[in-house]
């Protein structure tokens, strides 16, 4: 049953590509009802699934690749279960907007939905190979997606996202192809490598070398400190849907294969490494976070603010805590919700007034409502104000990782201030003060269509910043299962 | 002496001679369709006699000739690339009109001949003859538009080096010949035995493996590919790159494997340090390309340095790896090379920029080549990516790190240039924005190609099989 | 009992979310439904209250919570604790907050956007109303944040104009600044008591384990002044007071409410909430006593140059918790909470009289608030009023403020000196500023032309009267409230001397009659009256704070930002991405320099390169 969530796209993305250029309207009626099934699938999924029992659920094996022991096994377990529902979330509320796009629509939503499917798969499958070939996937509708809908300098986006993200992954495909080797039996089974290195664990040095490949092999789309500049670029030429998957669902990619390969597979090896990592993610906090302050561009502040918070992700990860460990997932997917809330927002505005500078607009307030109103409420959430869950997630992450180290986390909530400082000046340029005349032809949210991701995704935060144990009953008893 | 072995062999000398007796009959003004309609038989015919032959082994002059399930996978492979090259050529000559194609296919056979009986030579004279039917015939190929300077300079480049190969193989021969006494295979082997640490052995070995080396384009021997690639037109590219190189790693593994075994330990030295060169060199030589054959002259060199990892590599693993790889190679450049003839008339020149804005002029040829670079550059879920998959793990498997470090480093270098293509395909504006019409026939070639790179990159278990018992008793 | 405490907390949640959903456009409904919701509070405040006196055993503590983050080593719960000091201030934040809401429902009446301004003033009302029953420190820092964001959306009500949408970001931000040191306090005593194996936030199990372990003094140290980072940033002491002064943008009844009764003293709650943590370590308790006298003197001599009366009454709000900042430092928390108790009357009173004559006025500042036939005859009940709450704030003996002042003061008394004399002298500047408005206000006589529009003043409505009633009630008679039953677990009331008493009186007595002869004169030039002050131009500059802090801003963050967008643009993009591509292309043109196109380079370049091979692996003796 769970493979249907990646093939479901994939074949809607087919049945783009056959129906006839002249029945235009259907494209986006079969995009919107391929992402709502999944949506609801995940659901059924979230709603079946049973936290207190251990390892994974709706397990399902087919022998693909006999000789080199891969095999097409997908389940959940409760990371993955939280990022499944993530990324059911932002690719709905995606599909709306992608919905919009005029020039060669279908391209571009045969390009989104292979996309959707492809983050589907790494979200559930629990075969290296697989994991490793849906990651890649997701690379070739991202290149002509940026390259021929982006905005400004989009090529050059383009191509530095598409090359940074490959080096990346072909570092953690070595690592990966040494663990496979090291592991002797021959298999790419998560399950059964995870299992066997749990109670034979290799020795010191290869776990630092392995766990060392995997951080920085998947520490770029995490955009660890040093490897972090494809984003903001990336993002700021990006087209708003893609920028919204991206920044919400891809980004989280990377800590998760970090959490499965390095976290569950060489504590000891990450365990060497952890204090760097920490330090690095304290770098990247406070370094984005000033970055974002000087930007003059929407789109790159948020993409500096969304790699500031993965630098707690990672930070998270570093202290390898239960709780957190839990905060970082939490963190991933209020953060991932958030993230595309805001893009949402920023694109809803440049697609009527081809304009995202902070200081070009004014007074939205009063000519856009709820427009302002989500902006608000979408940068309130990132701040970390409670009520949101990702104050809950902030939270655990500093309890977690406090005497760890004690310091680092001091920086990151001297972080959390830095946020604020940028976003509330971007809310008051954008929202507040006098009426900027130039732009009184834009119209607010009215549609349901158009008001619907923006309730979706803001409702989701609430929802879970009130009763965050909906999904820390899921993430807490996998985490334990999964350190030492 | 059972004729049945030799009966692919048979039905090509066949068609062979009837092309041969219609263009002396027809003279000048013979029409092209039925001698396509004559070559597409004689294809067809090979195919079944092969299918029949696959698990039939046995050998046919004294040993000197034999046909084992690693001969028959070649000789499939070798007609179906010439099938594809013959139908593209086709559809490269029809618009030009003024080159004589009768030729052109009379001249493609006889190197695919050439082709079938190197496969399967057991003895080191029967091995060069058809070595130099091939050559021979590749360098009337690639000189054959007369009217185009870069074809006839590609021509006589390619005789000039060529021929010096084939002198070094030669001279090696003749080395064997003085120290074994005879030039059958097993005998050679029977010499190796007898006097293990013979120097001159070892010379010979390594004068033919360099001979060969040129034929797939190895690091020092490289250097003629890109002009090569460049000048000569582009069935020709096709069939050189991909029936050429693979004719030549035929040779590599089964002269490696069967008769230069001893020699196991200088092979570890050799071949790693070779095909880390030949990785460098290929994507390093192809960053800063304009000219799209010239690129994919060096992007040929690099998977020739991924497919030597194959031959570094441990046996086991590694030939299977490498040949898989080499399907995989082959899909796709045959199907780059098939939208290249069907556009060279169109765009009028070799610049990537003239493919600016493709995607809008014909969606289905930017699709192909968009999906057929991807798979070369080695992005998941395609063929390409299975391909370097199994060779990188091959590499590991047998410790070799670095060296896949290397193939794994140049991935993203290749991604780059890859991505140079389609980035003016898809991402820049046509200059004119006429669209260019691709014929049915064409467009179910194509097809089937890439679906076969998508069923390869996707359903590897069935493919891997294929490989594994062509290699059972080898 | 604690379901009482559940509906006190959830009414106003409930009323804000329902208008915000239902009656944005319903400006009249919507003031309707949230007083009615604060009402009811307020009777569920008043029934808490009989049943607290009814129980039997002498100070009763209750607690109920729920879990609401399970986590095993430090479970995070979500609860109310019912003593004396929570029922106090649940009394004082739904008793003002009634009045004030049902005050603002005729002073708003013609601004459109009123719903949402209810909207907000109810979830102010539930997150004070979450600071005050909170049982733990994860949920009073969830609701110090939830209060902080109210009063951001609440100064910043009228987001059209540039100042107010500033000041609301300003009073984030610096609150803000509070926050970052009261989570690190929290988290910094969190993670010692784990280190000890008692993983908790709640209060009354820490209060517990505090008489069995002992904190080190230095780790305990940084803990309270973390934490009274946080309130200094909420309660706007002496570093974080900037913001108060500008969040007057907003309407005048959120000034009432939220920056003069309840959540300014949110912080001034929490010290004396957290009094047993703070007790242990005297150095902090130093601290914060000398930043509370330093406050109540910088803002008391600020406030003498102010010209506009909100912002007049700003400053004395900031004196007043200095004062109570004071007596808390100096161990005494009763003094602090019973003037926090009055200050809430006498300031809303003030606020709120002031608020009707800016409605009546149109003009914020007091020079040109005087009336053709003086206000005492046109608006009778708001100056009365008005008076009643000048007295109050002077402390003048039959009014609720001479005796909490008289309190503090005792208190100081035993202190260090120079703190008594700190406080002595903030008592006549007290009684000067408010001396010099009222003659400005209520004494002086306008006679040139141009304020004739001012003479049609007329009284406020009853919704506006009833309510200064009311609060001018209590600031009389709030002297004589039993608090015992309230604050009796945290100290003790000083013993009554008659010479200080004596001492304050005629203070305050002098600074108002030394300001009413000043000001009594006719002429206009209000820059001869305030000429005798010499040190005008530090006092009107407020001690250069505001300079130093937008000075901080410009030149330590600003740079800092573009240093990291410069070393971003300049490092890491050009010289790490954009240079490892120049590296390829660079050593791709080296490659290139190989392919000369000549045969006889190439044909050279075989033959050497089957030599090679044969000399490393024949000649050297490698095989």
């Amino acid at each position: 049953m769970i493979f249907l969530l990646t093939w479901i796209p994939f074949v809607a993305a087919f049945l783009i590509l056959l129906t006839p250029s002249e029945k235009k309207s259907a494209l986006p009626i079969i995009a919107k009802t391929a992402c709502l099934l999944t949506f609801l699938l995940t659901i059924g999924f979230l709603w079946r699934f049973r936290p207190d029992q251990p390892g994974y659920q709706f397990l399902i094996r087919i022998e693909w690749f006999p000789a080199f022991g891969i095999a097409y096994q997908a389940g959940l377990d409760g990371i993955n279960m939280t990022l499944c529902l993530l990324h059911a979330l932002v690719s709905l509320a995606g599909v709306f907007t992608a919905a919009r796009e005029k020039k060669r629509l279908k391209e571009y939503l045969f390009f989104y939905l292979i996309l959707v499917g492809a983050i589907y798969g790494v979200f559930t499958c629990l075969d290296l190979f697989f994991l490793y070939l849906f990651y890649e996937t997701t690379l070739i509708p991202l290149y002509p997606m940026i390259g021929i809908w982006g905005s400004k300098n989009k090529e050059y986006g383009a191509m530095q996202l598409t090359l940074f993200i490959t080096a990346g992954a072909a570092l953690a495909l070595f690592g990966i192809l040494l663990l496979y080797q090291k592991t002797g039996f021959g298999t790419f089974d998560l399950i059964r490598i995870t299992e066997h290195l749990k109670n034979a664990p290799f020795a010191a040095h290869d776990q630092n070398f392995l766990a060392a490949l995997i951080l920085i092999g998947f520490g770029v789309i995490a955009s660890l400190w040093p490897l972090h500049s494809w984003s903001p670029i990336g993002y700021a030429a990006a087209p708003t849907s893609v920028s919204m998957l991206h920044a919400g669902v891809l980004k989280k990619m990377g800590p998760y294969l970090i959490l499965r390969i390095a976290l569950a597979c060489l504590p000891a090896g990450m365990a060497h490494w952890s204090t760097l990592l920490a330090v690095l993610s304290g770098i990247g906090i406070l370094y984005a976070g000033y970055a974002a302050i000087s930007q003059k561009d929407l789109k790159f502040m948020v993409g500096f603010s969304s790699v500031s918070h993965m630098g707690y992700v990672l930070l998270g990860i570093a202290a390898m805590t239960v709780t957190s460990v839990s905060g970082a997932v939490l963190l991933m997917f209020s953060h991932g919700v958030m993230a595309a809330a805001m893009f949402a927002v920023i694109g809803f505005i440049y697609e009527q007034t081809h304009a995202r500078g902070v200081f070009d607009f004014g007074g939205l307030g009063k000519k856009a409502p709820f427009i302002s109103m989500s902006f608000i409420m979408a940068s309130l959430a990132s701040l970390g104000l409670p009520g949101f869950s990702n104050f809950v997630a902030e939270l655990l992450i500093f309890i977690g990782s406090w005497e760890k180290s004690p310091v680092l986390v001091g920086l990151a909530v001297l972080g959390v201030l830095i946020t604020a400082i940028y976003l509330l000046r971007a809310v008051q340029h954008v929202c507040y003060g006098e009426f900027n005349p130039k732009w009184n032809q834009l119209k607010d949210a009215v549609t349901w269509q158009e008001k619907f991701p923006f309730v979706l995704l803001l409702g989701a935060l609430l929802l879970f910043g009130f009763w965050p144990q909906g999904l820390l009953r899921l993430i807490q008893p996998a985490v334990g299962a999964m350190l030492p | 002496m059972n004729f049945s072995l030799l009966l692919p062999e048979w039905i090509a000398l066949g068609t062979l001679l009837i092309l041969i007796f219609r263009e002396i009959l027809n003279g000048p003004k013979s029409r092209n369709s039925s001698g396509i309609a004559i070559l597409l038989t004689g294809t067809a015919l090979l195919l079944l006699s092969l299918f029949f032959l696959r698990n039939s082994p046995g050998s046919a002059f004294g040993g000197t000739f034999v046909l084992d399930s690693f001969a028959v996978f070649f000789k499939i492979f070798f007609s179906l690339a010439a099938f594809v090259v013959l139908v593209s050529s086709r559809f490269f000559f029809r618009p030009l009109g003024g080159e004589k194609t009768a030729e052109f296919f009379l001249i493609l056979w006889c190197a695919l001949l050439g082709m079938l009986f190197l496969v399967s030579a057991n003895d080191f004279l029967i091995l060069f003859i058809a070595l130099e039917i091939m050559t021979l015939s590749f360098y009337i190929l690639t000189a054959y538009q007369k009217g185009n300077l870069a074809s006839i300079e590609a021509g006589v480049k390619y005789l000039i080096l060529g021929s010096l190969a084939s002198a070094f193989i030669i001279y090696g021969i003749g080395l064997l010949y003085v120290v074994a006494g005879s030039t059958h295979f097993d005998s050679i082997q029977a010499a190796f035995a007898a006097q293990p640490g013979h120097k001159l052995l070892l010379l010979s070995a390594l004068l033919i493996l360099s001979g060969l080396c040129f034929k797939v384009a190895a690091v020092p021997f490289q250097l003629w590919a890109p002009d090569v690639y460049e000048g000569a037109p582009v069935p020709v590219v096709a069939f050189l790159s991909v029936g050429s190189k693979a004719a030549g790693f035929a040779l590599l593994i089964r002269l490696i494997f069967t008769v230069f075994t001893p020699f196991d330990h200088e092979r570890k030295i050799l071949f790693p340090v070779l095909a880390a060169m030949t990785i460098i060199y290929g994507n390093l030589g192809a960053v800063v390309q304009k000219n799209i054959k010239r690129l994919l002259g060096f992007s040929s060199i690099a998977h020739t340095g991924y497919l030597l990892i194959g031959l570094a590599a441990a046996r086991d693993s590694g030939l299977a790896a490498l040949l898989y790889y080499l399907l995989t190679y082959a899909l796709a450049n045959l199907a780059i090379f098939f939208v290249l003839s069907l556009t060279a008339n169109e765009l009028k020149s070799d610049q990537i920029d003239a493919f600016r804005g493709l995607a809008e002029r014909s969606p289905f040829l930017a699709a192909s080549l968009f999906i057929a670079l991807l798979s070369l550059a080695g992005v998941p879920p395609l063929a390409g990516f299975v391909g370097k998959f199994l060779i990188l793990s091959a590499a590991i498997r047998d410790h070799l790190m670095w060296l896949a470090l290397i193939g794994i480093l140049a991935i993203p270098i290749s991604l780059y240039y890859y991505l140079g293509v389609i980035r003016s395909m898809y991402l820049e504006e046509p200059v004119h924005t006429a669209s260019i019409t691709v014929p049915g026939s064409a467009k179910l070639i194509l097809g089937l190609l890439i679906t076969g790179i998508l069923l390869a990159g996707f359903f590897q278990s069935p493919v891997f099989r294929i490989v594994e018992n062509a290699l059972q008793h080898f | 009992m604690i379901t009482l405490s559940w509906a006190i907390l959830w009414t106003p949640f409930l009323t804000a979310v329902f208008i915000f959903f239902f009656l944005l456009s319903r400006p009249r409904a919507a003031g309707r439904l949230a007083t009615c919701g604060m009402l009811a509070a307020f009777l569920c405040a008043l029934a808490l209250l009989w049943d607290y006196l009814s129980l039997k055993e002498a100070r009763p503590v209750l607690e109920s919570s729920i879990l609401w983050i399970p986590f095993a080593p430090s479970p995070v719960e979500f609860g109310v604790l019912i003593d004396g000091l929570t029922i106090l201030m649940l009394l004082i934040v739904t008793g003002i907050g009634s009045l004030i809401f049902l005050y603002s429902m005729s002073y708003m009446e013609r601004d459109e956007s009123c719903g949402r301004y209810f909207a907000c003033l109810s979830l102010f009302a539930f997150s004070m109303l979450g600071i005050v029953l909170s049982n733990n420190f994860i949920q009073t820092f969830i609701f110090w944040e939830l209060v902080g964001l109210s009063s951001y959306l609440l100064i910043g009500f009228w987001f059209e104009k540039r100042e107010a949408a500033t000041a609301g970001k300003k009073a984030f931000l610096t609150t803000r600044v509070g926050d970052v040191g009261m989570m690190i306090g929290i988290l910094s005593l969190f993670g010692y008591l784990a280190s000890r194996g008692i993983g908790t936030f709640n209060f009354l199990l820490i209060e517990e384990r505090l008489q069995t372990i002992s904190i080190p003094s230095p780790l305990l140290y940084a803990v309270c002044l973390g934490l009274f980072l946080g309130i200094a940033g909420k309660s706007a002491q002496a570093p974080l007071h900037v913001w108060l002064p500008d969040a007057m943008e907003g309407p005048t009844p959120v000034s009432a409410l939220i920056h003069a009764a309840t959540m300014v003293a949110a912080g001034v709650f929490l010290l004396a909430r957290l009094f047993f943590l703070f007790a242990q370590s005297p150095a902090a308790l130093l601290v914060i006593a000398w930043t509370g006298g330093i406050t109540a003197v910088l803002a008391g001599t600020v406030a003498v140059v102010q010209n506009d009366i909100k912002k007049i009454l700003a400053y004395s709000t900031l004196s007043q918790l200095g004062y109570m900042v004071l007596a808390l430092g100096l161990g005494n928390p009763y003094a602090g909470m019973f003037h926090l108790t009055t200050h809430a009357f006498f300031k809303a009173l003030l606020f709120l009289s002031a608020g009707s004559l800016i409605h009546a006025l149109h003009t914020q500042n007091i020079w040109n608030m005087r009336t053709q036939k003086g206000l005492l005859r046109s608006m009778p009940i708001t100056s009365v009023t008005f008076f009643i709450g000048t007295l109050a704030l002077m402390g003048i003996p039959p009014t609720s403020g001479y005796f909490s002042k008289e309190s503090i003061l005792a208190a100081a008394s035993h202190g260090s000196p120079v703190l008594f004399i700190l406080a002595l002298a903030n008592v006549f500047f007290t009684s000067f500023y408010m001396g010099r408005l009222c003659t400005l206000v209520f004494f002086q006589k306008s006679h040139s032309a141009r304020q004739n529009h001012l003479h049609t003043a007329r009284e406020s409505g009853w919704k506006m009267t009833i309510p200064l009633i009311i609060l001018a009630g209590f600031s009389i008679g709030g002297g004589f409230l039993p608090l015992h039953p309230f604050l009796g677990a945290r100290g003790h009331s000083e013993p009554h001397s008659n010479t200080l008493a004596l001492i304050s009186i005629a203070l305050a007595g002098l600074g108002f009659l030394f300001a009413f002869l000043r000001y009594q004169k006719k002429s206009h030039e209000h820059e001869t009256l305030d000429s005798w002050m010499t040190p005008r131009f530090i006092l009107e500059k407020k001690y250069f704070f505001d300079d130093v802090y937008d000075a901080f801003i410009h030149f330590v963050q600003e740079n800092i930002a573009r240093v990291s967008d410069l070393f971003e643009r300049r490092v890491v993009v050009e010289g790490g991405m954009n240079g490892s591509a120049r590296l390829t292309r660079r050593l791709s043109r080296l490659v290139r320099t190989l392919q000369t196109g000549v045969v006889q380079f190439y044909a050279l370049f075989f033959a050497a390169g089957v030599t090679v091979i044969i000399y490393v692996l024949i000649l050297s003796g490698k095989s």
